[in-house]
């Protein structure tokens, strides 16, 4: 039987999981490989499990909302990624509608 | 090798090959990305077991693989409730074959009773349920990804829908088309001659021999197609319920094929011819027509049962093209 707080938890992912992906976008309007994409949310409250978020930039890139490339940083290759053009004007649209989304919720909660 | 290369190395062995590379040395950076930020806050290179650590949080190689395939699911959440309907026709057809053919044989005193049903319930039930379940799993897997087209779940008609009936339900409609075909399919292998069950010589009470007369012969093709024809329509009523047309079509088609067998019947009566054994003429003569006046009021019925059959098919046909 599933307790108060499982219930919670998963209706918590269950809200977070498309605004994630909202964030994601987001942020990689700026080139960032995986690790520094995690921190930027991380430092702006949205934490974000790393075995969920890499899958996630590419299934975005495999939806040509990202481009990526290989390049060496700090002696690593790292995996840098960037909003696709297309993925630009998606990025525009969802943002449309999480506006009006919070606008209509604002004024029922 | 380190621990950090016989995990990449578990999760490389899971993913698709061709990404495999890629995918690996995206991870490889990142768990050293965790490694070493471990590291910074503690002021110093990890011990074997913490890296071991940093690695089991990360997750097991089958679900960081997983995690990667285009499908994350057996079954996904809009055909779930439609595989779990399957699921449950499916156990309760695997209850019926199970059961019907015990029940059957207990009638006919082929067994012992107590043994029969305790066969159909411990090894002809489990047995039939798992592959039934595995077939149904199997199909809705298929249907899943695509590789089983499935347009019925799409391409439906509130119109299509069974009659909302109090008297009978949905579930009622699925139970007796289950039985139906459980019914029919026995009745098939026996007529077939695949299903042998001894019915003795035809005697009636040892007085008088029943004799099949050569309409039966004529009629073996024909009733065998007939039967096939109810056992389909007993499967379209299982498995698509919400086809009306479909259903009325081969209800008209099982009416009409019931109204010429009937027909066929009535013009070769007698049926069966009786021969007396210990019995005398006249005494032969009298049950014979006792028979023959039961069949006559037994054909009578079948024809005006398939007559309804047919007008009601009919009509549905009509209704439901409109």
């Amino acid at each position: 039987m599933p307790t108060d707080t499982d219930i919670f938890e998963s209706l918590r992912q269950e809200l977070r999981r498309g605004t994630l992906i909202l964030a994601v976008l987001a942020q990689l309007k700026v080139e960032r490989y995986g690790y520094s994409l995690r921190q930027a949310l991380a430092e702006v409250g949205l934490e974000i499990d790393e075995g969920a978020l890499y899958p996630m930039l590419r299934r975005l890139e495999g939806q040509g909302l990202l481009t990526s490339e290989w390049r060496e940083e700090e002696k690593r290759k790292k995996r840098f990624y960037r909003l696709s053009t297309e993925g630009e004007a998606v990025l525009e649209r969802l943002a449309a509608e999480w506006r009006a989304i919070n606008d209509t919720l604002q004024n029922l909660i | 090798m380190d621990l950090l290369d016989r995990y990449l190395a578990a999760v490389a062995a899971l993913l698709p090959k061709a990404q495999r590379e890629d995918i690996v040395a995206e991870l490889r950076d990142l768990l050293l990305n965790r490694i070493e930020e471990k590291e910074e806050a503690l002021g110093r290179p990890l011990t074997d077991k913490e890296r071991e650590a940093v690695l089991k949080d990360f997750g097991h190689p089958l679900a960081v693989a997983g995690r990667y395939g285009p499908q994350q699911s057996l079954i996904g959440p809009t055909l779930y409730p439609f595989y779990v309907f399957a699921l449950k026709i499916a156990l309760a057809v695997a209850a019926a074959i199970s059961v019907i053919p015990a029940v059957a044989a207990i009638v006919l005193g082929a067994g012992n009773p107590a043994r029969l049903l305790a066969n159909a319930a411990f090894d002809q039930f489990p047995s039939s349920a798992l592959m039934l379940a595995g077939l149904v799993t199997l199909v809705a897997a298929g249907i899943e990804r695509g590789w089983v087209p499935l347009t019925g779940l799409t391409e439906w008609k509130v119109s299509d829908l069974p009659v909302s009936s109090k008297k009978k339900g949905l579930f009622e409609t699925r139970f007796n088309a289950v039985f139906e075909m459980v019914v029919v399919a026995l009745f098939i292998l026996w007529w077939t001659g695949l299903w042998k069950v001894d019915l003795g010589d035809l005697t009636v009470k040892g007085a008088v021999v029943l004799k099949p007369s050569a309409v039966w012969q004529t009629l073996f093709w024909p009733i065998l197609a007939w039967s096939a024809v109810q056992l389909v329509l007993a499967l379209v009523t299982l498995v698509q319920p919400g086809r009306v047309r479909l259903r009325a079509a081969f209800e008209l088609a099982v009416g009409a094929g019931g109204m010429a067998l009937t027909t066929v019947m009535w013009k070769s009566l007698p049926l069966f011819t009786l021969e007396p054994v210990t019995a005398s003429g006249a005494d032969t003569t009298r049950l014979e027509q006792v028979i023959g006046m039961g069949f006559h009021v037994a054909m009578l019925v079948a024809g005006i049962t398939f007559a309804c059959q047919i007008g009601a098919a009919a009509w549905r046909l009509y209704k439901g093209a409109r």
